[in-house]
């Protein structure tokens, strides 16, 4: 994963999958798919779906915490954007577009299950999936429970300021990439992150003393 | 003493955006002029770093492993969405084809329901000039002499008497 701590110009990058589109596909632009895909090159759409839905699956289920219902509304997106193709602007860019269904669609889904908070104690046990994720440093139970912990910190924040969070600390992306995403002024991301940062600082300072760290 | 709290409170409100490196600029550079002299907003910004470093260090376990791509079964969705309906066509044609039929029905059942129970036109005859005129009041409502011999219903005849012309020269 790339260090969120720098700025990203575009962290919405296409990422090879390990299913290769066709070559032809492969250094085709986003609007040249999206052109051919409304046509019903169902091939141009699916070098979109293939190009993003990696990222996609990351941001969900870090929005979501969990990893089923992130593909199951990962899928539910490409769906809708699928459907919408021919109301999408091609002169925008389609990755922030994209995002931004799948975002309200996990927030949406968030808001509906309020009511039924999940379980996130690493006091319980642990869900499943969530201990097999890969990690680059030597101790990767260490980065395990940092994650789980990350997680249960995260579970607490008001949506608004979860998803900001996500999407620039957690995924990388710029902040004004954020804003395209949740279709808010570039300042006011700025406010909400500033705004999510200390909220997590709290949490965070307040669960570490908890644990005698 | 009141411009070191306005600047600590106003400091303290970027520092989330300082620990990120998200501050540029003028904003940046005053900050930072104010940490110099700021143990507590020093001590502060150092926590927000911790925790944003926690993030960080979260960010790098990859939540979404090696999975299946969504692509088959959205190819499926697909193709599904686009499959015409077959029984589309005579589905059209059915309900306005029933109501249709319906109505065909009810109109010759009740158009021979009708028939059976009409009493017919009801015609009074009266018979001027004549002594003793009677009225004569010829009916044929079939209401209370039905003619049932063959089981059809017909209208029962009454022969009418010719008036009577007199001479009156």
């Amino acid at each position: 994963m790339p260090d969120a701590r720098a700025p990203k110009r575009d962290a919405i990058n296409p990422r090879v999958q390990d299913h290769a589109p066709p070559a032809r596909i492969e250094e085709t632009g986003d609007a040249r798919l999206v052109e051919q895909a409304r046509q019903g090159d169902d091939e141009a759409f699916e070098a979109l779906v293939l190009r993003y839905e990696r990222k996609l699956l990351s941001v969900l289920t870090r929005l979501v915490l969990d990893r089923e219902l992130a593909r199951d509304l990962a899928q539910e997106t490409f769906w809708r954007v699928y459907g919408r193709l021919d109301r999408f602007d091609t002169s925008r860019r389609f990755g922030p577009w994209l995002f931004r269904v799948g975002v309200n669609l996990a927030l949406d889904e968030l808001r509906r299950h309020r009511g039924h908070p999940q379980p996130a104690s690493l006091d319980e046990t642990q869900p499943e999936g969530w201990s097999r994720f890969e990690a680059s440093d030597s101790d990767p139970r260490h980065q395990i429970e940092l994650a789980q912990e990350v997680r249960f910190v995260l579970e607490k924040l008001p949506l608004p300021f979860r998803s900001v969070l996500v999407l620039r600390d957690l995924e990388g992306f710029s902040s004004a990439e954020v804003a395209a995403v949740i279709k808010k002024r570039e300042a006011t991301v700025r406010w909400r992150l500033a705004k999510a940062r200390e909220l997590f600082r709290e949490h965070w300072e307040r669960r570490e003393g908890g644990h005698g760290a | 003493m009141e411009r070191n709290i306005l600047s600590c409170r106003w400091t303290r409100s970027r520092l989330p955006l300082l620990a990120g490196g998200d501050l540029l600029g003028p904003e940046r550079r005053r900050a930072e002029r104010h940490l110099v002299g700021c143990p507590e907003c020093r001590r502060q910004l150092a926590s927000t770093q911790a925790a944003l470093d926690a993030l960080r260090t979260a960010a790098t376990c990859d939540p979404t492993p090696p999975t299946p791509s969504l692509w088959p079964e959205l190819s499926r969705q697909i193709r599904e969405s686009r499959r015409p309906e077959r029984t589309a066509w005579p589905r059209l044609l059915a309900w306005p084809g029933a109501a249709l039929a319906a109505s065909l029905l009810l109109t010759l059942g009740g158009v021979t329901l009708f028939r059976r129970h009409d009493p017919g036109p009801t015609v009074v005859v009266t018979k001027p000039q004549r002594p003793k005129t009677q009225a004569l009041v010829v009916q044929t409502d079939r209401a209370d002499e039905p003619d049932q011999a063959d089981g059809l219903d017909r209208p029962r005849r009454v022969p009418l008497e010719p008036p009577v012309v007199q001479d009156t020269h």
